[in-house]
């Protein structure tokens, strides 16, 4: 029953309490799947908090249980005991219909309905919702914007005149119809190409950095769930989860000779991988703006014992570098210098990007240093390949004493 | 990273265009049963015709005949639909499923009595005119359209209902929505069937005095009257291509798109 109380009573309420858009967290309690006609359970007493606006990958072994853990989260399958908190808000005391249309849902090959064009696929939850006409138009064409299709060129399209790359992006669209808090996500990516499934993972970290919604990501691809989880969970036979921790944890500290074989070797090149730029510690460059006086910046330059100074537009984008050398006897200020053709920056790199990725562009631009920038392109750093070798060296470090403190941890007693 | 993906464009086209010629070739059939049908209707104007086949193949008679026939495939279309198509519908819920052959089995019944056999029999007890005879063409036609109807719902994708109930469709409209456009043209493969299998059967209800051409046909074997039975064979086999067409058109514009 609804009440006019502040707290609200459905993920309904929650989802459409003013301009809440983030995650929230889902609590599987004691949760139990028994199928009539198997033996044992699908999912066998399975506690597991998800944190909010976190993406959290179920990865293991097909028939593991994990697709079924994750229906049980938007109702399509009923467990048959334990509880299921999505905000804090019991999963049984709303109607299922209703709470999913507050929950994204993302399958395999997307699963468009191919006699709706890509607008009407996107719609259908708005239109449950009962909304306006303009608004879900309006809707609808921020939605294609988001996940990268200029909408005047897809809107009237039906799925079959799409690339499984292009449907999946639909696909995507339309769970975030609603703007729900909670997204499930279904193997999303496993029938595309390797390079479109890059791409769309790529294209999910920028979205869930703008979005921060809490998505619960099944797959068994390991790389997939490395890249993909701010957490992962192993899990084994029944959905009993072997070890659940961030992908660095896991890599640096497998739980045991299951976790080690699934994940398989190569960890230190898989750490590389998955270790983003913003989590490394960057050079700092001297910072200038076009408005800056030149002699001012040639000051800055020659306190900080520096060359090169990065120049930044009014919301902090970097423009170009400009050396010591351009600002000799220069007056004026920095927007007055004509940037040379090799000043402009071909290459910047996101914080969200690899440490690996970030070595592919060092080795590939002409600089020996490229900026890194976050939201909204804002200049936040640069990066050499000294970074890299430095944070390579800290991760090996850190695996190294792990490694020990392990091997101390199963032969008590015995000095290492 | 954002990048907007254009889509070839060239594919849109390639599926919208029709092969060269084909608008005129869907006004062949039509044309052909007119033809064929002003020379049977000429032939018996300008014929000499004693009066045993004159008087059954006098134009009002043959009009009247013809009007009879469109009424008893018409009428037992429509019922069998109205059986047919809610039937398949609620044996095809998932909580039904276990009905599935069972339903099928004793459709399968109707459809392997012989259509005489089945009209005979109503006759027998029930009586003859018109509305006996509508039964026995119900009966006996009931089951492609139910089959067709099962068939096409079972072939929706199951991932694409998952997707549908996943984002929180009602079963109502998971139904109407997306199950039942997506079975449209299995459906309407049934519907056709029926349609044109129910003008020829209802030929036979010219012998329970049901009217239609069928009596024209029976008229010509009780009289010995060739003409007259080959004319009223010939009506009948127009009537059927026609309505095969038709049902073709209809097919073609409820098709959904996209597909």
């Amino acid at each position: 029953m609804p009440e006019s109380t502040e707290t609200p009573q459905s993920l309904a309420e929650l989802a459409a309490d003013g301009e809440r858009t983030g995650g929230v967290p889902i609590e599987l309690i004691d949760v139990v799947k028994r199928f009539s006609g198997t033996k044992g359970a699908a999912v066998d007493d399975l506690t597991m908090t998800i944190p909010a606006g976190e993406i959290v990958v179920l990865l293991g072994p097909s028939g593991c249980g994990k697709t079924t853990t994750m229906r049980m989260i938007n109702r399509l399958i009923e467990p048959t005991s334990g509880r299921i908190l999505i905000g804090g808000l019991d999963a049984r005391a709303q109607k299922p219909d209703e709470l999913r249309r507050h929950i994204g849902y993302v399958i395999q090959q997307a699963g468009l309905f191919p006699h709706l064009t890509v607008g009407s696929n996107i719609a259908q939850v708005p239109q449950m919702l009962g909304w306006e006409k303009d608004r879900i138009s309006a809707r609808v064409d921020e939605l294609l914007e988001l996940v990268g299709l200029a909408p005047d060129e897809f809107r009237d399209r039906y799925p079959r005149q799409l690339s499984g790359g292009q449907q999946q992006r639909v696909g995507v669209a339309r769970a975030l119809a609603a703007d729900p808090p909670v997204m499930l996500m279904d193997e999303p990516f496993g029938a595309l190409d390797p390079i479109t499934r890059e791409n769309l993972q790529d294209e999910l970290l920028r979205l869930q950095d703008e979005l921060s919604k809490t998505i619960v990501f099944v797959t068994h691809d390991v790389d997939e769930a490395l890249k993909l989880g701010d957490r992962i969970a192993i899990l084994g036979t029944g959905s009993k989860i072997v070890q659940y921790a961030t992908a660095e944890e896991i890599l640096t500290n497998p739980a045991d000779s299951y976790v080690e074989q699934f994940i398989g070797g190569e960890s230190a090149m898989k750490l590389l991988k998955l270790t983003r730029v913003s989590d490394v510690a960057l050079e700092q460059a001297v910072r200038a703006t076009e408005a800056d006086s030149a002699a001012d910046v040639r000051r800055k330059l020659e306190e900080a014992e520096s060359d090169w100074v990065i120049v930044l537009d009014a919301q902090d984008r970097p423009l170009r570098w400009e050396s010591l050398a351009d600002l000799e006897g220069a007056t004026g200020t920095i927007g007055d210098l004509t940037a040379g053709e090799d000043d402009l920056f071909d290459t910047v790199i996101s914080g969200r990007a690899t440490l690996q990725e970030a070595v592919e562009a060092l080795l590939n631009a002409e600089a020996e240093v490229v900026p890194v920038v976050g939201r909204r392109r804002r200049y936040v750093g640069a990066v050499t390949l000294s970074t890299v070798q430095q944070a390579i060296a800290e991760i090996k470090e850190r695996e190294r004493r792990q490694r020990k403190q392990r091997a101390a941890e199963a032969q008590p007693g015995v000095a290492v | 990273m954002s990048t907007t993906v254009t889509a070839p464009r060239g594919q849109e086209k390639q599926q919208q265009e029709a092969p060269i010629g084909s608008r005129w070739r869907v006004l062949l059939t039509p044309l052909a049963v007119l033809l064929v049908g002003a020379a049977t209707i000429g032939y018996t104007r300008f014929a000499e015709l004693d009066s045993t086949e004159a008087r059954s193949l006098s134009l009002g008679f043959l009009a009247d005949k013809l009007w009879e026939h469109i009424g008893l495939t018409t009428i037992s279309t429509v019922l069998v639909l109205a059986i047919a198509l809610p039937l398949g519908v609620l044996v095809s819920r998932r909580w039904m499923r276990w009905s599935t052959p069972a339903v099928l089995g004793i459709a399968n019944v109707g459809q392997a009595t012989p259509p005489v056999g089945a009209i005979v029999l109503l006759a027998a007890t029930v009586g003859i005119g018109f509305w006996p005879a509508i039964i026995a063409l119900v009966v006996y036609s009931v089951l492609p359209a139910l089959r067709n109807t099962m068939v096409g719902l079972q072939q929706v994708d199951a991932a694409l209902i998952d997707a549908a109930r996943g984002i929180g469709m009602p079963a109502w409209r998971v139904l109407a929505k997306i199950e039942l456009p997506l079975a449209v043209p299995v459906i309407l493969a049934g519907i056709r069937t029926t349609l044109v299998l129910n003008v020829g059967v209802a030929a036979l209800a010219g012998f329970i005095g049901a009217g239609g051409l069928g009596e024209i046909v029976v008229a010509g074997v009780n009289t010995s009257r060739p003409v007259t039975l080959l004319v009223g064979s010939i009506l009948i086999a127009l009537l059927a291509l026609l309505v095969d067409w038709i049902a073709g058109l209809v097919t073609k514009a409820l098709q959904p798109k996209g597909l």
